[in-house]
């Protein structure tokens, strides 16, 4: 499938911006003609001549070698070899695409090539739900135009759109999907999350959708609604114990975990299940230090809590039928918290629920009532005005390459960013989120393969986006603190002694993971190297 | 322009810009450190800072300014970087009217976390946009009077004020360092001159090269 919109001058500005390593650089945008069983879905990279720089000894991973890796039922047999090259010499980008979906444990390495066709299919069809489900809320999502485009009105770029206006806007806008037929979503209060009848009708194919409308909907709409999904579930399987295996990345204790770590090697690490995989997936450096492995363990229940919240809103959450309160659902960290701490059975079943972004979940039954229409009210005029600021960051998201001169492509970074904010409202948008997303809106042809890449990362990320502050990253400057100490005892001092501890500066890098450092095509080579 | 002429100063002052997020923080920064102006900046994350040393009423100033991100939930983080200024310029956007709505809320901000003898001084950007004006100048003017702050539109994009914006400020923190040196290095902590804060200049000038249209 070629495809008209290649990263060609754009990035080739890009690259010739950055000085220095052009020629180094230019090893990364060089031509692969490979069409594996995925090569169809990734946009072919574009690029001219191979640089010797990265042919020499040929340790790059390279199309032939990723091939090899596969079993003949699609299995990943030789990953731990493929992260080898990745690490010695960078991967062809014919196949970063390819290979980054497992890096980032969308997909597990036992899973065969059937499984991950459907798969994907079924988070594809599931992603376009949630977009229609933010269509009903404002028009503009789904459409390839920009929020502030909407009615004709645009908006003076130079000056980001006017929050004033945007949020009249908004409201019109509202106001006219109230008046338009079809939109009965927004007529009866905003009850598109507690009636079901329209989500059901235009996504009646898909149930997973109900996941994330069951907070509040009814029992036989969550039950029917999930019934459909199990059995789309199901049949993607051979049967469903195979399925929790695939479910598992098991390769997280197979290989992946044996793989000789590296600083930031686990910044990837998928989370998945395994328990013991997640403790660093949140901390780009390992720190062998008690009290830091104590602060992992924190973690990692806040990033099982991270998923919670998909999870709450995908799953009705017999998890927390116990509470009455919604508000102790949804805002409730320390609450969810100290049942994962308490909890062995629970942490069983969030572990289970981790499955519902490997794929559409098939066992929730019977939802609790959850929000009141005042809360869904809420909720709502909040996403809209996340939504205004997503705008305002993704006109001005690496707006130097010419992929996204084309507002169509604005307009898919928009449309993930406020999808995800709406399905994980204690992340909402965060500045920093567009930069993360931007290479998956290029690298995936499709929206929701870049949306479900972008979810897998921030499960490991999503601590430095909250409400309460980017404490993920205090964190791991805490970190990186220490390991200077013990690596770079010059650097240590000279920091210490002009009082530079809090390493502030390197706030972006991490956040960010170097995007704003970086070249784009550089930073997609360091995301590799990350990734392993 | 460069003006990274190092180790010869008579006074470093740390300067803050805050205000709500694409007010244009950033582009007034590089107007006056390096007079550049970007219409496609990114979003600034964290903070970012530069310098510029420039003279003031016959003092070598060096200025470090620190911009820092406008989304509220970054405001635990930017805090932080208070510490130690002795000026901050508050910024709003005169057409859009929430970002000064928002001042007050940036002034309590202010006085909540920074030292009490900073130097404010109010700013409205991007007055080369009069045609989609939503704050009058008097409005600024008048609740600058009203919190006893000094007030200036400027544009970074046409270069207007930015310059006289920080000469004033800097102007008005050196006056008041001359009278009470003393005072304000208690209080500021790491507040005025060569005092070994003068934390990463060294990083932030390599980190601002990139800050603007270099990617």
């Amino acid at each position: 499938m070629s495809q008209p919109h290649r990263r060609s001058t754009g990035n080739g500005g890009a690259v010739s911006g950055a000085g220095g390593g052009g020629d180094y650089i230019k090893s990364w945008i060089m031509c692969g003609n490979l069409q594996r069983s995925f090569g169809s879905l990734v946009r072919e990279p574009c690029g001219l001549n191979p640089d010797p720089y990265y042919l020499k000894g040929g340790k790059m991973l390279r199309p032939e070698k990723w091939n090899a890796c596969f079993d003949t039922d699609g299995k990943v047999i030789g990953f731990r070899k493929a992260l080898k090259f990745i690490v010695l010499g960078g991967m062809d980008p014919s196949i970063r695409a390819e290979v980054w979906e497992f890096l980032l444990g969308c997909y597990a390495l036992s899973s065969t090539t059937e499984y991950r066709r459907k798969l994907r299919a079924a988070r594809r069809e599931r992603y376009q739900c949630l977009v229609r489900q933010c269509k009903s809320m404002h028009p503009s999502i789904g459409t390839g135009e920009l929020a502030y485009a909407v009615g004709s009105k645009l908006m003076d770029v130079r000056t980001m759109p006017k929050e004033n206006d945007s949020r009249e806007e908004v409201s019109t806008s509202q106001r006219d999907s109230e008046n338009a037929p079809g939109s009965t979503v927004e007529n009866s209060n905003l009850n598109y999350d507690s009636g079901g009848a329209p989500q059901s009708q235009s996504c009646s194919k898909s149930a997973e959708v109900a996941g994330f409308n069951t907070h509040n909907d009814s029992p036989v709409y969550n039950s029917s609604k999930f019934m459909v999904s199990s059995t789309v579930v199901n049949s993607c399987l051979s049967d469903s114990g195979d399925y929790n295996d695939m479910g598992e990345p098991r390769y997280d204790s197979e290989t992946f975990m044996e793989y000789p770590s590296l600083p930031g090697t686990n910044l990837f690490a998928n989370d998945g299940g395994d328990v013991n995989g997640v403790d660093e997936s949140l901390c780009s450096f390992s720190v062998p230090e008690d009290r830091l492995r104590q602060r992992d363990e924190r973690m990692h229940s806040f990033q099982i809590n991270n998923n919670i919240d998909l999870i709450m809103e995908s799953n009705s959450s017999d998890l927390f039928r116990a509470s009455n309160s919604d508000s102790a659902i949804f805002h409730s960290d320390a609450f969810k918290q100290d049942r994962w701490l308490d909890d062995i059975g629970y942490n069983r079943e969030i572990v289970d629920s981790l499955k519902i972004s490997d794929a559409p979940e098939a066992d929730f039954v019977d939802g609790t009532k959850s929000d009141s229409p005042v809360a869904n009210k809420d909720r709502v005029a909040e996403w809209l005005w996340t939504l205004h600021r997503i705008v305002v960051d993704v006109v001005r998201t690496d707006s130097h390459l010419d992929f996204y001169g084309e507002s169509r492509n604005m307009a898919r970074m928009s449309d993930i960013l406020a999808v995800y904010a709406w399905v994980d409202p204690s992340t909402g948008y965060c500045q920093g989120m567009s930069d993360l997303l931007s290479p998956f809106v290029v690298l995936y042809e499709d929206d929701a393969d870049a949306f479900w890449c972008f979810e897998m990362l921030l499960r490991r990320m999503r601590e430095n986006f909250q409400l309460e502050g980017p404490t993920g990253v205090m964190k791991q400057l805490e970190a990186l603190w220490k390991i200077m100490e013990l690596t770079d005892t010059e650097l240590f001092e000279h920091l210490s002694a002009i009082g530079a501890e809090s390493l502030h500066f390197a706030f972006r890098m991490l956040l960010v993971l170097f995007r704003r450092e970086l070249s784009f095509e550089e930073s997609l080579s360091m995301w590799d190297d990350v990734g392993c | 322009m460069a003006h990274r002429v190092d180790n010869e100063y008579d006074y470093l002052f740390k300067i803050v810009l805050i205000g709500d997020s694409g007010v244009g923080k950033s582009n007034i920064l590089s107007r006056f450190t390096r007079n550049e102006f970007c219409l496609e900046s990114k979003s600034t994350i964290g903070v970012e800072f530069a310098t510029r040393t420039l003279q003031v009423e016959g003092k070598t100033i060096k200025a470090q300014i620190w911009d820092t991100a406008g989304q509220e939930r970054y405001r635990a983080i930017t805090s932080a970087y208070y510490r130690g200024a002795v000026g901050a310029l508050l910024v709003y956007d005169i057409t859009k009217k929430l970002s000064f709505e928002n001042i007050n809320r940036w002034l309590s901000e202010l006085r909540n976390h920074a030292d009490s003898n900073i130097v404010i001084m109010m700013v409205g950007n991007k007055s080369d946009l009069n045609h989609l004006r939503s704050v009058q100048e008097e409005e600024g003017q008048a609740l600058a009077e009203k919190e006893g702050l000094s007030f200036l539109e400027t544009s970074a994009l046409e270069a207007l004020n930015v310059e006289k914006a920080f000469q004033t400020i800097l102007s008005d923190i050196h006056q008041i360092i001359s009278k009470k040196a003393l005072a304000a290095q208690e209080a500021a902590g790491s507040g005025p001159p060569t005092q070994g804060t003068t934390i990463n200049v060294a990083d932030s000038s390599g980190n601002m090269k990139k800050g603007c249209c270099s990617t």
